[in-house]
């Protein structure tokens, strides 16, 4: 996405302080500074420009106050579950532990969102600026908003950008925003820690809408015979963005940089890695992330000395569903095809070790 | 001598006159920020002002991102 005009970013609608109720606020009461100031050096002296991060009790709270309440577990401004993770692959030696988590704060938390950065402005990952002139958005825009972050994978396989593959089926035919599934409720969480984001509790499902699909009724007879056994994904996903070996570090300024390998479309089968009451299936399709043992090299040494703690190829669900897809033609689409499972000769011999419990044995894969 | 009827005829006019006045004037009081009042306003609204004040910025300290990343992010 294409950065807005330094202009753009910060100029006000007439219509915020006309229409929107956030616009009877004074502007000093949320970003501080002195409008009575005759420079702009003074008028922008204690300014704050997100005042919604990281605590927006001061700025939201008197009127959100449920919503803010859920802010610390918020997996989107947290990142909770980037930081348990990285923290279970990281040496358990103190040293060397705590410069993993300094390298990880300048390159991977700069990620994070905030009311402001969700409800006003574009994050500032896309380097920010109002939405649309500073009026609050009470659904945040799609393209500019979810996608300005997850655009790599998601809005790559939603909209249909990966060349010679179909957009999903849910935004190509019925035009639905990220929204439809993904509820505001999901986005602010529930008030709970999470490691995982896979176990946020009031995520969506596929069940939820195609209820009849699964159910023991069902007319789909391929439905019957797989459900509980493989995730709706492995029938009705297509190929996917797989990314590895990223490495980080800081250039002759001092400026933070990253590097990362060529990406891959793939699409692999393998085994659930933590089947659960909501995912119990026994296959599940994978994706490969970017980690990688020396992903934190140009500042410690084996920083991630348990790297094999977790796998990394992790239960995917790829945002590019079809009702028709390559496995759904036959039967021997799947049974028997090895191409479509994550084998032991896929997967770099340096990580075996680490995704040992979602490669699938030989004799494992269906007949 | 004023009759009891007239006194409550000439409260109720004074009472009158004070809400009308009041409608009329809160109707006509400007919005909390306006941009005779608030510098932020005035500068923020303004497309020629902060072209002007964005790139003198921009001239004096270009935004520094490294151009060693390489890569999806």
């Amino acid at each position: 996405m294409a950065p807005l005009e330094p202009y753009e970013k910060v100029l006000i609608d007439d219509a915020f302080l006309e229409e929107d109720p956030h616009g009877e606020v004074t502007c000093e009461q949320c970003h501080g500074g002195n409008p009575k100031a005759s420079t702009m050096k003074a008028a922008h002296k204690g300014l704050v420009p997100d005042p919604t991060y990281p605590d927006p009790s001061k700025a939201c709270g008197e009127c959100h106050e449920d919503t803010v309440a859920k802010n610390k577990t918020n997996l989107h401004v947290s990142l909770n579950a980037y930081k348990d993770i990285i923290g279970m692959r990281a040496s358990d030696k103190k040293g060397t532990r705590k410069k993993v988590f300094k390298a990880m704060d300048t390159h991977c938390s700069a990620c994070h969102s905030s009311c402001g950065q969700c409800h006003v402005s574009r994050p500032d990952s896309v380097e920010g600026g109002f939405v649309e002139g500073h009026l609050f958005q009470k659904t945040p825009p799609m393209d500019t908003n979810c996608t300005a972050c997850h655009g790599s994978r998601v809005e790559m396989e939603y909209l249909g950008k990966n060349k010679g593959l179909p957009g999903d089926v849910h935004y190509t035919k019925e035009g639905m925003q990220c929204i439809a599934c993904h509820s505001g409720e999901e986005m602010h969480g529930m008030g709970k820690n999470y490691t995982y984001r896979y176990d946020v509790e009031n995520a969506p499902s596929c069940e939820g809408c195609h209820e009849d699909a699964v159910s023991p009724t069902a007319k789909t007879r391929t439905h019957q015979i797989h459900k509980e056994k493989v995730s709706c994904h492995v029938c009705h996903s297509v190929a996917y963005k797989n990314c590895y070996s990223c490495h980080v570090g800081k250039d002759k300024k001092g400026l933070p940089y990253f590097k990362t390998e060529k990406t891959e479309m793939a699409f692999k089968i393998g085994l659930n890695p933590r089947p659960s009451k909501d995912r119990p299936y026994k296959f599940v399709t994978l994706r490969h992330v970017p980690v990688s043992k020396e992903t934190f090299a140009f500042y410690v040494k084996d920083g991630l000395a348990n790297f094999d703690a977790l796998p990394t190829w992790k239960l995917a669900t790829p945002h590019n569903i079809q009702r028709k897809t390559p496995q759904t033609k036959s039967c021997k689409s799947c049974h028997g095809n090895k191409e479509l499972f994550l084998l032991d000769g896929d997967v770099k011999p340096e990580e075996r070790g680490a995704n040992k419990g979602v490669i699938v044995p030989d004799n494992a894969v269906p007949r | 001598m004023v009759r009891p009827e007239g006194k409550v005829v000439w409260y109720s006019g004074v009472v009158l006159i004070i809400v009308v006045g009041f409608f009329l004037l809160w109707g006509n009081t400007d919005s909390v920020q306006s941009k005779d009042e608030s510098t932020c306003i005035a500068c923020h609204t303004s497309v020629k002002d902060l072209v002007k004040i964005t790139r003198e910025i921009a001239a004096k300290a270009p935004p520094e991102k490294s151009t060693a990343s390489e890569g999806e992010g």
